[in-house]
């Protein structure tokens, strides 16, 4: 069946709450409202027309505003395809119903999404970060989050590009003074030092 | 007393959890115990920690606790064009490098709209296949070092040296690759790579049968291995397994076959499926003999798609390792704003996918790598429930992780 055919049998049981279908070459998909997603996923899981035994992918995608959360189901039976997606309320309310009832593969999913994306996922029985440590602070894939400073005494990326700087321009200076010269009287050299300090 | 415990050792199935004392399982149980597994055990294939709740020998429930090696790989992703990611590609499942790049390459073609010329598809036809023989070369010799048995490991690692080797020989790395790119390959194939090629995969189909003589036909690896860790087609299924492991539950279904992409359509092979004549269906042994069954179809298509090469284009691309073999790539690529792909490839461990989110940008908006390793691990405490400790290393090697996919 293609996406179209999935999207009428949806819109024939839950009629207004499929928000959207989109089908293109690349990629289709059908959006539905979050209140019907649950019962939309068993629908579609149950129903012999489609058959969707299998969750594969689940994820969610930041759109500063909110998040989409994305659902990708196959049938082994039926050898069809369907992509679901969620709009989560806000990005402060980024939350979504949990499908691990219907397929025990989102588990893992949800719980991923939550730890680097930061969606909560309410009914989830077990919605505890997965790949970070327990005590990470924020959600790296959000596209606000920047690099970390430190954790633990371990320095972060951006700390080991300012020491790594300091060094150079360090040893900058040492040039300069080698060959007699003040770095800050030379106007090009206190210029470069400058700069690479400036920067880090 | 030794006769009770060696049966209950021996005994197949889940140990009753009842407390009667008439039972011989008895011997095996003491009271409650959280126990590590890892992440330095050195049968978890990798970082892997197993938090194992034991009853004695038994193994009452278990949580595999991920993430020791994550990178945050889509998060390098977002800051990289599409190109310069590839080199990231190999190191997510980095036993099998070729299979990964050639997952994301077709990604990144498919949302950017590219054509490929049919001798750059069987080129990718081939080095997948020799990726996945040596693959499976890797988790059948480690599967037998798992459960005790050396030999197997020793011998199959002479034969995946021979892989490295030729993969070598056309793209400089033993292991990390980056051969194929966005558009085509690095180099093209020369004759004598291919009868390199030929050769070794001769080899390895004569040897097949001394592996499956000394380990799949081992008594003593069938006793280990029959009849534990078994996964039903329902619990398979929900959790969406994939690759061998969801073969040996009796389901047929291979993307390249049922989801045809690249240019698998073009070759005549078998899909290996458990039957169940062996052993029990879903348990550890028949998800180790798919693999062994995978890999001589491998050789098969390998075979079939060097019979088969198309010559090279008549334009006289310049192909040496200085040029990469991409013709008719343009020189900039980008995708169109909001495109998304999802496209997913049959690893040797299960299915890769990747789904893709352009913004019109140089690189991906957003990226997410779906790990069939990821997925696969997270079904362990379903099926290892009430066997015993020693069982829970024989169930973890035959679902086959790698844990740089796991936690990317």
């Amino acid at each position: 069946m293609t996406t179209q055919e999935i999207a009428a049998l949806l819109k024939e049981r839950f009629q207004d709450k499929v928000l959207e279908v989109v089908e293109t070459d690349r990629h289709s998909h059908v959006r539905l409202a979050p209140d019907v997603y649950v019962a939309a996923c068993e629908f579609l899981r149950d129903d012999e027309r489609t058959a969707f035994e299998q969750l594969h992918d689940l994820t969610a995608v930041d759109w500063i505003d909110w998040f989409d959360v994305v659902v990708h189901l196959f049938s082994i039976r039926k050898k069809h395809s369907l992509c679901l997606k969620v709009k989560t309320p806000s990005r402060d309310d980024a939350t979504c119903p949990s499908v691990t009832p219907v397929w025990p593969a989102a588990d893992w999913h949800e719980r991923e999404t939550w730890d680097l994306m930061g969606v909560k996922f309410p009914g989830h029985p077990n919605l505890r970060r997965i790949l970070l440590p327990e005590d990470w602070q924020g959600h790296p894939l959000r596209k606000d989050e920047g690099n970390p400073l430190e954790y633990h005494g371990i320095p972060g990326i951006a700390a080991i590009r300012t020491a790594e700087e300091n060094l150079r321009a360090e040893e900058l200076v040492k040039k300069v003074q080698r060959k007699g010269g003040d770095p800050h009287a030379n106007p090009l050299g206190g210029e470069i030092v400058e700069r690479v300090r400036g920067r880090a | 007393m030794t006769d009770s415990t060696t049966q209950s050792v021996n005994g197949r199935g889940k140990p009753p959890v009842s407390d009667d004392w008439s039972n011989p399982s008895r011997d095996v149980r003491s009271e409650e115990m959280v126990v590590n597994m890892g992440p330095q055990h050195p049968a978890t294939h990798g970082v892997l920690r197993v938090a194992v709740k034991t009853d004695g020998e038994t193994v009452l429930d278990c949580e595999p606790m991920v993430g020791n090696i994550h990178r945050c790989k889509e998060k390098i992703a977002e800051g990289n064009q599409y190109f310069q990611f590839m080199p990231y590609t190999d190191r997510l499942d980095y036993l099998a490098a070729m299979n990964n790049e050639e997952c994301y390459a077709r990604a990144v073609e498919k949302l950017c709209g590219l054509k490929l010329g049919d001798r750059i598809e069987a080129i990718r036809v081939i080095m997948s296949e020799v990726g996945r023989v040596s693959s499976h070369l890797m988790s059948v010799g480690t599967y037998g070092l798992d459960v005790g048995a050396i030999t197997p490991f020793l011998y199959c690692f002479r034969e995946r040296e021979e892989a490295n080797s030729l993969f070598e020989a056309i793209s400089g790395g033993r292991m990390l690759y980056h051969f194929i790119r966005v558009g085509g390959v690095a180099r093209d194939l020369d004759d004598v790579w291919i009868q390199q090629c030929l050769e070794f995969l001769d080899r390895v189909e004569r040897k097949m049968d001394e592996y499956n003589t000394l380990l799949t036909w081992n008594k003593v690896f069938q006793e280990r291995t029959m009849g534990v860790g078994v996964m039903s087609k329902d619990v398979a299924l929900r959790y969406g397994i994939t690759g061998p492991a969801l073969r040996a539950c009796g389901i047929d279904w291979d993307v390249r076959r049922d989801d045809p992409y690249g240019w698998y359509h073009k070759y005549k092979w078998e899909v290996p499926v458990a039957d169940g004549r062996h052993g029990t269906l879903g348990d550890c042994w028949n998800r180790h003999y798919i693999r062994a069954l995978e890999m001589t179809q491998s050789i098969s298509i390998a075979r079939q798609a060097i019979d088969s090469l198309p010559k090279a284009d008549p334009a006289g691309y310049p192909s040496s390792p200085h040029h990469p073999y991409t013709p008719g790539m343009p020189k900039f690529i980008s995708a169109p704003k909001g495109a998304e792909v999802y496209v997913r490839s049959e690893n040797p461990r299960g299915e890769l996918a990747f789904y893709i989110v352009s913004d019109g940008g140089k690189g991906p908006y957003r990226m997410k790598i779906r790990g069939p390793s990821f997925v696969n691990i997270a079904v362990l405490p379903e099926i290892s429930r009430g066997y015993l400790i020693a069982d829970l290393v024989a169930i973890i090697g035959s679902i086959d992780i790698v844990l740089g996919e796991v936690d990317r």
